[in-house]
């Protein structure tokens, strides 16, 4: 493997578990654990709760001034402990990256999650609207997902002020004397946390949680599975500098205010190129696949009606909450109709395609009871 | 007596015919397999060509042809459950039989004492 990748925090306790470790993003992370794998992990998410290591994440706090220069939420508006999944955006509206942004308890700025990835490409654009002391990277962090229907019970264990949350918001608590940012968030479409918290004590963490054995770790293939499922995106497969919000199915992340004539100086990255795209539509949308095969169908396969090329997909993979194939992928707009049939193909042959829109599996976020102080 | 390719394929012959699988160690590294693409009973395979595909979760694996022959057979029981290949990949597991012309066995087959050093070191 390559001496320039990066270990986690937590890589002596996957190697102890019989993680099967690659190099993602340039951190070496397991894909699975053995006597596990990707099948038994990702089921175990959906019935009762998974650990997920996601410290090779990008932490970086920023003003909130900063952030809606580049980025559509009003970051200033939003209340201490207040989230948001949001877009930073180049110039012509494609994404720089997607991030989750939490409203820091004091002064106006935002704790933001940004993928491994992207941390080179977000902190130059950040730099482009941010002097350089406005930029803070939080180091030395592990981050830790707990993901499930038990993911409550396992976290309030030991953090019990994890229950006040609802989803996407965020607060800073303390365990063994070290502070966390806690946010009730994930990647999974079940219920769930990020636990940020000092490297040192990263093991004994992960320890506790994984005490009671319901909690079992799992890794980035149960990871991208599970997000495949729940209809979210990918950076690098569905969302890149070439492709809109428009396009990614993205401008809920858009407040409607924000697109009105804004001032020049109140106004964000590529909202003139949204605007156009809103008023005269796009050329391409994300849309969900359902292979009618066992076979999978994946990333960079063309999607053809009659002779047609009508749009290829991003992402694919065998869903095992579903026990079949699923995809995300762009196809045209006049052809985006659900229970319609395109075909992918696949290694030369023709798979045909339902069109289905995800999520594909129900999302149960634990959204504020309506009408609940 | 099974032989093993640098592939991570086995072959064993069983009357007229070679039976061919993935080895333990190819399906360990594939993880949970979710469909097998078998050939068509009757392909003419060149050595070196695409066979079989194995699906898992995440990625589409080939399975190459040992040798140049014919396909005689292929495993249906995967169809239904291609999860054979992980629970049984050198028995129940198999992918398909051909029949391989004297003379047209690959080189550097390995017997299991040397395919275990063989597949250690690829690890």
């Amino acid at each position: 493997m390559n001496d320039s990748v990066q270990n986690t925090p937590l890589h002596e306790w996957h190697r102890k578990r019989g993680g099967r470790l690659t190099d993602f993003a340039g951190w070496r992370l397991p894909v699975f654990y053995e006597g596990a794998g990707i099948v038994a992990e990702h089921l175990h998410t959906r019935a009762a709760a998974s650990l997920f290591d996601v410290s090779h994440m990008a932490q970086v706090s920023a003003p909130a001034a900063v952030l809606e220069k580049l980025s559509p939420p009003r970051f200033s508006e939003l209340a201490a402990g207040e989230c948001k999944y949001a877009l930073l955006l180049n110039d012509d509206g494609g994404i720089v990256d997607d991030f989750v942004a939490g409203k820091e308890n004091s002064g106006d700025g935002c704790r933001c999650v940004f993928n491994a990835s992207r941390r080179e490409s977000v902190l130059q654009r950040l730099r482009t609207a941010a002097a350089e002391n406005e930029l803070r990277e939080h180091k030395n962090l592990a981050l830790l997902a707990v993901q499930g229907p038990l993911a409550e019970a396992a976290v309030c264990a030991l953090l019990p002020l994890a229950r006040e949350l609802d989803f996407m918001r965020a607060m800073q608590t303390e365990w063994l004397g070290e502070e966390c940012v806690l946010c009730r968030c994930g990647y999974t479409g079940e219920d769930g946390f990020e636990i940020s918290i000092a490297a040192t004590v990263a093991e004994e963490l992960a320890n506790a949680l994984i005490a009671g054995g319901v909690v079992q770790p799992a890794g980035l293939g149960a990871r991208d599975s599970l997000r495949l499922e729940a209809g979210l995106c990918l950076y690098g497969n569905e969302l890149n500098e070439k492709t809109t919000p428009a396009e990614a199915g993205l401008l809920w992340t858009i407040p409607k205010t924000r697109l009105q004539n804004e001032s020049e100086n109140e106004t964000f990255a590529g909202a003139n190129v949204l605007r156009e795209q809103i008023q005269s539509g796009v050329n391409r949308a994300l849309a969900g696949f359902l292979p009618q095969t066992k076979i999978p169908v994946r990333g960079g396969a063309q999607l053809i009606e009659g002779n047609e090329t009508v749009g290829e997909i991003t992402s694919g993979l065998f869903a095992p909450t579903l026990n079949a194939p699923a995809a995300l992928g762009y196809i045209k707009p006049e052809k985006n109709k659900t229970g319609a049939t395109v075909d992918a193909i696949v290694r030369g042959k023709r798979i045909q395609c339902k069109i289905a829109p995800p999520p594909f599996v129900p999302r149960r976020y634990k959204k504020k009871e309506k009408g609940k102080q | 007596m099974k032989k093993y390719t640098q592939q991570h394929e086995w072959l064993q012959q069983i009357g007229e015919v070679w039976r061919v699988g993935v080895s333990d160690y190819a399906q360990d590294q594939l993880g949970d397999v979710v469909a097998v693409e078998l050939p068509a009973p009757g392909a003419k395979l060149s050595a070196g060509g695409e066979c079989a595909v194995i699906e898992s979760v995440k990625a589409a694996s080939e399975v190459y042809a040992p040798a140049e022959g014919e396909v005689t057979a292929v495993n249906e029981a995967l169809a239904e459950n291609p999860q054979l290949v992980n629970e049984s990949p050198e028995d129940e597991g198999w992918i398909w039989e051909m029949r391989i012309a004297e003379g047209n066995l690959p080189d550097g087959l390995m017997n299991a004492a040397e395919y275990k050093t063989f597949s250690a070191g690829d690890s």
